[in-house]
């Protein structure tokens, strides 16, 4: 069997396996280990995200959907997140991979609309999959958009045009295999690249916050200790005239850590410090999504492999740094949102 | 099909070595000890509360850098504080604080750290309110207490406050002087006659050195008065007497109304 015909049909781009393959990924390179109940968390975590891949790979009846004007709003959402990144860089006086002090000066809102980038880049891929010299444009618009992500400084985003990117020109018959085996290294280099330009490049930083997920699986019980203040800081401080301390900076005052320290706890911290067990149900619903967007982008690319690359994506990306943003969690429940009305609304 | 699947065998391949890398991380964790690498230095402070609370002194094995010259840093300090990822040790007389291994703010960025008790029990006397005549008498009320339970003292730990009358008019040079023989976890406040301590974390030593500084400065105290205090007698031996021993020993004008022995640091 040809090489390119055996990644088809492997397993290697279900959602679960590339979690699991990251999770171990992070754990190993991690100088630290988690306790027993880190495990346990961990184990059921993952647990109820292959149930939910498998209800959601095989009871998803999506139709195809072909949306007219897909190009044009994906072109003008990037061209605004463009506009708000220069517009954010302005204002903050500098460019922040140039000098990293500059982040602090960044406007979150600005930087909120510049990272629609990523989204409208992966939609863009997907609509124009069948135009003339479409794996050109592709690379470009990749190349274009991690280069953007990577002005401001922040590793995940530009790992996440590279990675959506290249999944969404997969899925989208784009890039054949060899393609995408060769982004995926890019991606792999890029991360190692911006690590070290970022004096990080220890395993402490993996440490740390394998430390502060074990840290908060102990501590967290059977319902949590946060209650969403962690996960959803920033719905709360919309809704708040007080002052609301941001998710990862919650995680830091919940081990000890200095004021004002923001720390990472995994992908499992957030939920489960949230909501202890009861996160298992988050997981759940993170698996229908990723299982029925994983079927549907196999089986019609389109919109769907923009959806399910962004999804995978940040899910992938989130074993690190936990899903704490704002801009993330209305990714998924666009993503969401979508794949339910395509499953109970056929005929879209 | 999917069984010769080359990307699925690899997969597969993947999973297996990773996880062994982690069993093998796993068997030789810091589990159940109070070994702790730096990153874990949050946990290192958890456990350092959980010992300080049950009335232990504790020591603090490091290894790391020093963030100012790079240089390798080893040794072992009196933790004296440890809060918000940062201890705060005496070391060589200074008092020098160790951070994480990314710290850049600490004096020392450990690679890894290790609680040991500076002794081997305690004995926790809770102590109804007194006055004395002088801090001295004070002093040698609770060190004669502390002799009549354990004959091998580490030292005497106090906790509460403690409040001076003095006959001279004192001058604010003199709280410095008292904050620098203190050090963290405790708080001086200052009036023209008098002066108020709340000790968390200090000792009869502490106590007899301030009471010393005060003669050298002229300073002549008229009475010395205390809430309830809580009195941790350090022994650095085990104690083999029992709860009801000991309290047999304490004389009646002690004013003991709890005893507590605790033989371990951590449980």
């Amino acid at each position: 069997m040809k090489m390119s015909k055996q990644f088809l049909q492997s397993e290697i781009l279900r959602p679960s396996v590339i979690l699991v393959i990251g999770t171990l990924l992070f754990l190993a390179v991690s100088a630290y280990v988690p306790g027993f109940k880190g495990f346990a968390i961990i184990i059921g975590a993952l647990g109820a995200f292959v149930i939910g891949e498998l209800i959601g790979f095989r009871k998803f009846k999506g139709k195809k959907f072909n949306f007219k004007y897909l190009k044009t709003v994906s072109l003008v959402v990037f061209i605004i997140a463009l506009a708000a990144l220069y517009i954010d860089f302005f204002s903050a006086g500098g460019i922040p991979i140039f000098n990293t002090a500059i982040r602090r000066f960044l406007n979150p809102w600005l930087t909120s609309i510049a990272f629609l980038m990523v989204p409208a880049n992966a939609l863009l891929i997907s609509a124009i999959a069948k135009d003339k010299n479409a794996k050109i444009k592709t690379l470009v618009l990749i190349i274009f958009t991690a280069g953007m992500m990577a002005l401001l400084g922040y590793r995940t985003e530009v790992l996440a045009a590279l990675i959506s990117g290249g999944l969404v020109a997969y899925y989208c018959e784009i890039f054949k295999t060899k393609e995408i085996l060769t982004i995926g290294i890019i991606a792999i280099l890029a991360f190692s690249g911006m690590t070290l330009m970022r004096g990080s490049a220890s395993t402490h930083r993996f440490a740390t916050t394998v430390a502060a997920f074990d840290f908060i699986a102990e501590e967290a019980g059977t319902f949590g200790i946060s209650h969403g203040s962690v996960q959803f800081s920033e719905v709360l401080r919309i809704a708040s005239d007080a002052p609301v301390l941001g998710g990862r900076h919650l995680i830091g005052r919940i081990i000890g850590a200095r004021r004002g320290t923001s720390i990472t706890s995994m992908l499992y911290g957030p939920p489960f410090a949230d909501f202890g067990l009861f996160a298992l149900v988050e997981f759940l619903i993170f698996g229908l999504i990723a299982g029925a967007g994983y079927k549907a982008a196999k089986k019609f690319g389109g919109v769907y492999a923009a959806i399910h690359a962004i999804i995978l994506t940040f899910l992938v990306l989130g074993i690190e740094t936990g899903i704490t943003d704002l801009i993330i969690w209305s990714y998924v429940v666009v993503s969401g949102g979508f794949l339910f009305y395509s499953h109970f609304k056929p005929k879209i | 099909m999917a069984k010769k699947n080359i990307f699925n065998i690899g997969i597969i391949l993947i999973a297996i070595i990773l996880v062994t890398m982690i069993g093998y991380r796993y068997a030789t964790a810091e589990t159940e000890s109070l070994e702790f690498s730096g990153p874990n230095i949050y946990r290192a402070i958890y456990a350092y509360e959980i010992m300080n609370e049950r009335g232990f002194e504790v020591n603090l094995v490091f290894e790391g850098k020093w963030t100012d010259t790079g240089e390798n840093a080893q040794g072992t300090g009196t933790v004296l504080k440890g809060e918000e990822g940062t201890f705060t040790i005496k070391y060589r007389e200074q008092e020098i604080t160790v951070g994480g291994p990314t710290s850049g703010k600490e004096h020392i960025a450990a690679g890894s750290i290790k609680l040991e008790p500076a002794h081997s029990a305690v004995v926790k006397l809770g102590l109804t309110a007194r006055s004395s005549d002088s801090l001295d008498m004070l002093v040698k009320e609770l060190d004669t207490l502390a002799e009549t339970l354990v004959s091998d003292i580490h030292n005497t730990g106090i906790s509460g406050s403690i409040m001076l009358d003095s006959e001279t008019l004192l001058k604010p040079t003199i709280l410095q002087e008292i904050d620098n023989i203190l050090g963290p976890g405790n708080e001086v406040e200052f009036y023209e006659t008098g002066l108020v301590f709340s000790i968390n974390n200090a000792d009869t030593k502490d106590l007899a050195e301030i009471a010393n500084m005060l003669r050298l400065n002229n300073i002549e105290i008229a009475k010395a008065a205390t809430s309830r205090m809580t009195v941790l007698v350090r022994a650095d031996e085990q104690i083999d007497k029992t709860e009801d021993e000991l309290s047999a020993n304490v004389p009646e004008t002690a004013n003991v109304y709890s005893l507590k022995i605790i033989k371990k640091s951590v449980q």
